[in-house]
């Protein structure tokens, strides 16, 4: 840490901080849907990418953070931060629980399990529709700024959103970068070398499968904030299947790939469904192909790859 | 007695549709060692190019035919150019460019033939039976027959013919079987061009069934993976009789089970699948397989 890099922080600090204050109120809306969708990019990332157990139920936990936040607020009138809170202990302790069935499965199962959960989100969300909404979904107050700030509500959701979102980066590498990390990089590369090294294979499974939900949980409560309206249809496999897009495309097993993600996600689909509303589908198929052929650390991955060989120069 | 016998053969006609998808899992796993999460996607676009052929004025069982030839190629095409090169990375890998496929695949059927719903020609007489206090569909009896079709012509390919051989070395050790002479990667993308034309016909099946639509398979296909993984993933009388008791255990929670209503069918095959995979990993017919470590 020498002063180049506390320079470099401040500069990004305070970058994030003019953001609302210079660009137009629709993009700092979108930004934070930008970082709602990273920090769930993040759990996902490291079940996935670190622990490497493949989910395609992600978008389960961002719907039952999104839903136990929102109907937290909508039944009891609690406070947002506090809905934010609900969702994460919420989503930690279901995650944590389904972690002791899914440490039993490798690869392939435990694909097919979690895309059953997937596809089940919808149909719950729908039957139990006296408390969710059902179809006609649920809407959500979205937090007010203090009068004293004077910011728009864009502006406020986007200062919450943020800092939340940094503590959740903050947290999550400093999870993967000590000795935690280095066990999870060897449970996914070996779990018998792991194990005769100490390593509790089957605890660190189902601990990092709590804490990746808790993050999805968490994205999904943000995810509120920045929408305001929640509905079954915004949680299908489909979204499952661009968290894992999105994780592949920022780089599986990088922190920072989660904030690529996080654009991809809000940005590409808009873009797709310009080009052709019905191809936005093949347009996430053919990244998902491509970058398995081409790029398979993701942008992230090949990036700290490059810099690494700058190095050994 | 009379409700419970007619739940049983609904459920059995189901239950052949998730067979002969289940049946294309088999294949495509037994041969590459590969779950091929765009089987039904795959199924569905094959059904539309059915639908489409009929349409050009061509009979229904002759555009099947037709198709079940083109969905060779469309497999053969498929693995040979995005399955291969990735066949023998990781795990994570080839399940991540199979949804690819699936995405693309779904969307493609989409963009062609657009999101409405269509209403295709059945090849089946809608004729029914009744049999004492029981209905016998017409529609029941042939399903089971193609079933049993399939299944009858997998078994005799498998065990009788020098090609089947060949199929079942090159899956089980490649190594081995290219050093006797098996081309490996013809008998390779013949799995995947087997198993497409396969899928053709479930998506046939289906079709007849219901209306046509892109995401028509998008329950098909989890129940035809419960079916498989019952049976144990690499077992074909697995996955036929994996399918049938899918089908069965559906139909039942339907009729016996009315507290779940229509949208939480999908918790049955969850179920299966769940407590399948945790009590007998590798399924009602599989093999115990001993890792080398």
């Amino acid at each position: 840490m020498n002063i180049k890099h506390i320079l470099a922080g401040l500069l990004v600090a305070a970058l994030l901080i003019a953001i609302p204050l210079v660009v137009p109120g629709y993009l700092t809306f979108q930004l934070s849907g930008v970082m709602a969708y990273a920090v769930a990019a993040i759990g996902l990332n490291l079940i996935t990418g670190y622990a490497g157990q493949i989910s395609l139920g992600h978008n389960a936990f961002f719907a039952l953070g999104a839903y136990s936040a929102a109907m937290s607020m909508t039944y009891f009138h609690v406070h947002y931060m506090t809905s934010v809170l609900i969702a994460a202990v919420v989503t930690f302790v279901v995650g944590y629980l389904s972690g002791f069935p899914a440490q039993r499965l490798r690869g392939l199962y435990l694909a097919l399990i979690t895309l059953v959960l997937a596809v089940s989100v919808s149909p719950v969300i729908k039957h139990f529709k006296a408390v969710t909404g059902g179809m006609a979904g649920l809407a959500i107050e979205r937090p007010a700024p203090p009068a004293w700030t004077g910011l728009s509500k864009d502006a406020w959701i986007y200062y919450t959103v943020l800092s939340i979102t940094v503590l959740c980066f903050y947290l999550a590498r400093n999870f993967v970068a000590g000795s935690t990390g280095r066990a999870l990089t060897a449970v996914r590369v070996s779990p018998l070398a792991a194990s005769s090294m100490g390593v509790n294979v089957n605890g660190y499974k189902v601990l990092i499968f709590g804490l990746g939900s808790m993050l999805g949980g968490i994205g999904g409560a943000l995810f509120n904030f920045s929408i305001g309206f929640i509905a079954p249809d915004s949680f299908n496999l489909l979204l499952s299947v661009s968290f894992l897009a999105a994780i592949v495309v920022g780089g599986l097993g990088t922190i920072w790939g989660a904030l690529i993600a996080g654009l991809f996600l809000q940005f590409v689909p808009s873009y797709a469904s310009d080009l052709s509303e019905a191809l936005s589908g093949a347009v996430y198929g053919a990244i998902l192909i491509i970058c398995m052929f081409f790029m398979p650390k993701g942008i992230v991955g090949s990036l700290l790859e490059w810099m690494r060989a700058r190095n050994m120069k | 007695m009379q409700y419970f016998l007619q739940q049983l053969l609904n459920g059995v006609t189901s239950g052949a549709v998730y067979a002969s998808l289940g049946l294309a899992l088999v294949l495509i796993y037994r041969t590459t060692n590969i779950a091929n999460f765009a089987q039904g996607e795959m199924a569905t676009f094959s059904a539309f190019l059915t639908w489409q052929i009929t349409q050009w004025g061509v009979p229904i069982l002759w555009s099947i035919l037709i198709v079940m030839a083109l969905s060779i190629v469309i497999g053969a095409i498929v693995y040979a150019v995005v399955v291969r090169p990735v066949q023998h990375k990781d795990e994570m890998t080839i399940i991540i460019v199979t949804l690819g496929l699936f995405l693309a695949f779904n969307s493609a059927t989409g963009a062609i033939w657009g999101f409405m719903q269509k209403s295709s020609p059945s090849p089946f007489p809608a004729y029914a039976w009744t049999l004492g206090p029981l209905r016998i569909s017409a529609e029941l009896l042939s399903f089971v027959l193609v079933l049993l079709a399939v299944s009858g012509g997998l078994y005799l390919l498998f065990q009788k013919t020098r090609l089947g051989m060949a199929l079942r070395a090159a899956a089980s050790n490649a190594q081995s079987a290219q050093l006797v002479g098996i081309p490996y990667t013809k008998m390779m993308i013949l799995g995947w061009g087997m198993a497409a034309a396969l899928g053709a016909v479930s998506g046939a099946l289906v079709a007849s069934r219901l209306t046509l639509d892109p995401n028509m398979m998008a329950d098909v296909i989890i129940y035809a993976f419960a079916s498989a993984v019952v049976g144990g993933m690499s077992s074909y009388v697995g996955a036929v009789v994996g399918g049938i008791v899918v089908g069965v255990s559906q139909a039942f929670s339907t009729a016996y089970l009315p507290g779940l209503g229509a949208d939480l069918q999908i918790i049955v095959p969850l179920l299966l699948i769940v407590a399948v995979l945790i009590v007998k990993p590798e399924g009602l017919f599989g093999k115990t397989v001993a890792a080398r470590v």
